[in-house]
């Protein structure tokens, strides 16, 4: 009979070292985002956005929604935002961006969508998500929506360029 | 997985999706930045009378108060007071209305006007 000892040890797998590499990369650019000044607030390249979509592609949803959600966790924590207002629009764009990554997912099995299109549906759903949160919890004004077709514009163009940056980012990874 | 050499820079799939997400965002930039709709038309009251002038066509409308004439001038879907029989002129100094809720007033002939439209606009702002 094997001891308890024994059988709770576990063996991380090459894969495993990855998806924590690339949580920890994720994590890290939250954090220079956050440094980054915005022209517009809400606005931003959404780099974190990358890592995703390649793990997702790579390793398949349930890795790319781990990434996603730890990220949002692990910057709260390291910025001191957590729990806070920022934290909350962050965590519900994170949600709806894992959500809408899945259901696409489902939808394409990775044969009708590549890294271009997962990216520009997670930046669109983030995006739209996170206005919606600010309008519901934090500024009920209509003016907000006024901005949802500008931040959605920016959400496009960046998602856009996040999806090639991710492509060349898988290209790499599948080397040996 | 897909093997490297795989992966297109954009699949069909890729392409629909990004001109889904433009016609959604030209759609929204079509319905919410609608301009407001262009004031129509000016309430005045002339020594206690008062009724609705269209700010269409360009014209000169004569307002009479217990001083005299006050004279006002329609133009470029706007209007102004251009004389007056008062001391102040404080009306002739207002200069063009045109916007929804501009007020002009020549307190001592009992003449006002006011652009009448859906969107009133605000009074005053401040920081």
């Amino acid at each position: 009979m094997p001891d308890a000892a024994a059988t709770l040890q576990l063996k991380p797998t090459r894969d495993d070292y990855r998806i924590a590499w690339l949580t920890a990369l994720a994590v890290s650019l939250h954090l220079i985002e956050a440094a980054l000044p915005s022209p517009l607030p809400g606005i931003k390249p959404g780099l974190a956005n990358i890592i995703t979509v390649a793990a997702l592609l790579h390793y398949g949803f349930a890795v790319a929604a781990w990434i996603s959600l730890l990220r949002v966790v692990a910057g709260g924590l390291l910025l001191g935002t957590l729990f806070s207002p920022t934290f909350i629009l962050s965590l519900g764009g994170a949600c709806a961006s894992v959500l809408i990554l899945c259901l696409a997912d489902r939808i394409s099995r990775r044969r009708w969508f590549g890294p271009v299109g997962y990216s520009v549906l997670a930046a669109l759903a983030h995006m739209a998500a996170q206005t919606g949160v600010a309008y519901i919890l934090f500024i009920p004004h209509p003016g907000l929506l006024y901005l949802l077709p500008v931040l959605l514009s920016a959400a496009l163009i960046f998602g856009i360029v996040n999806g090639i940056i991710a492509r060349y980012m898988l290209l790499r990874l599948s080397k040996p | 997985m897909i093997p490297p050499a795989d992966i297109p820079l954009m699949t069909a799939g890729d392409r629909l999706v990004i001109v889904l997400a433009a016609i959604l965002i030209a759609v929204l930039y079509a319905g919410l930045w609608r301009p407001s709709a262009a004031p129509a038309a000016v309430e005045y009251l002339a020594a206690g009378e008062s009724g609705r002038l269209d700010l269409h066509p360009d014209r000169v409308v004569d307002l009479d108060g217990p001083l005299g004439t006050s004279r006002v001038q329609f133009a470029d879907r706007g209007v102004r007071f251009i004389e007056s029989p008062c001391d102040g002129k404080q009306c002739l100094h207002s200069g063009w209305l045109r916007r929804g809720g501009d007020f002009a007033a020549c307190l001592p002939n009992r003449v006002a006007l006011t652009v009448v439209a859906a969107d009133r606009g605000y009074d005053a702002i401040n920081y």
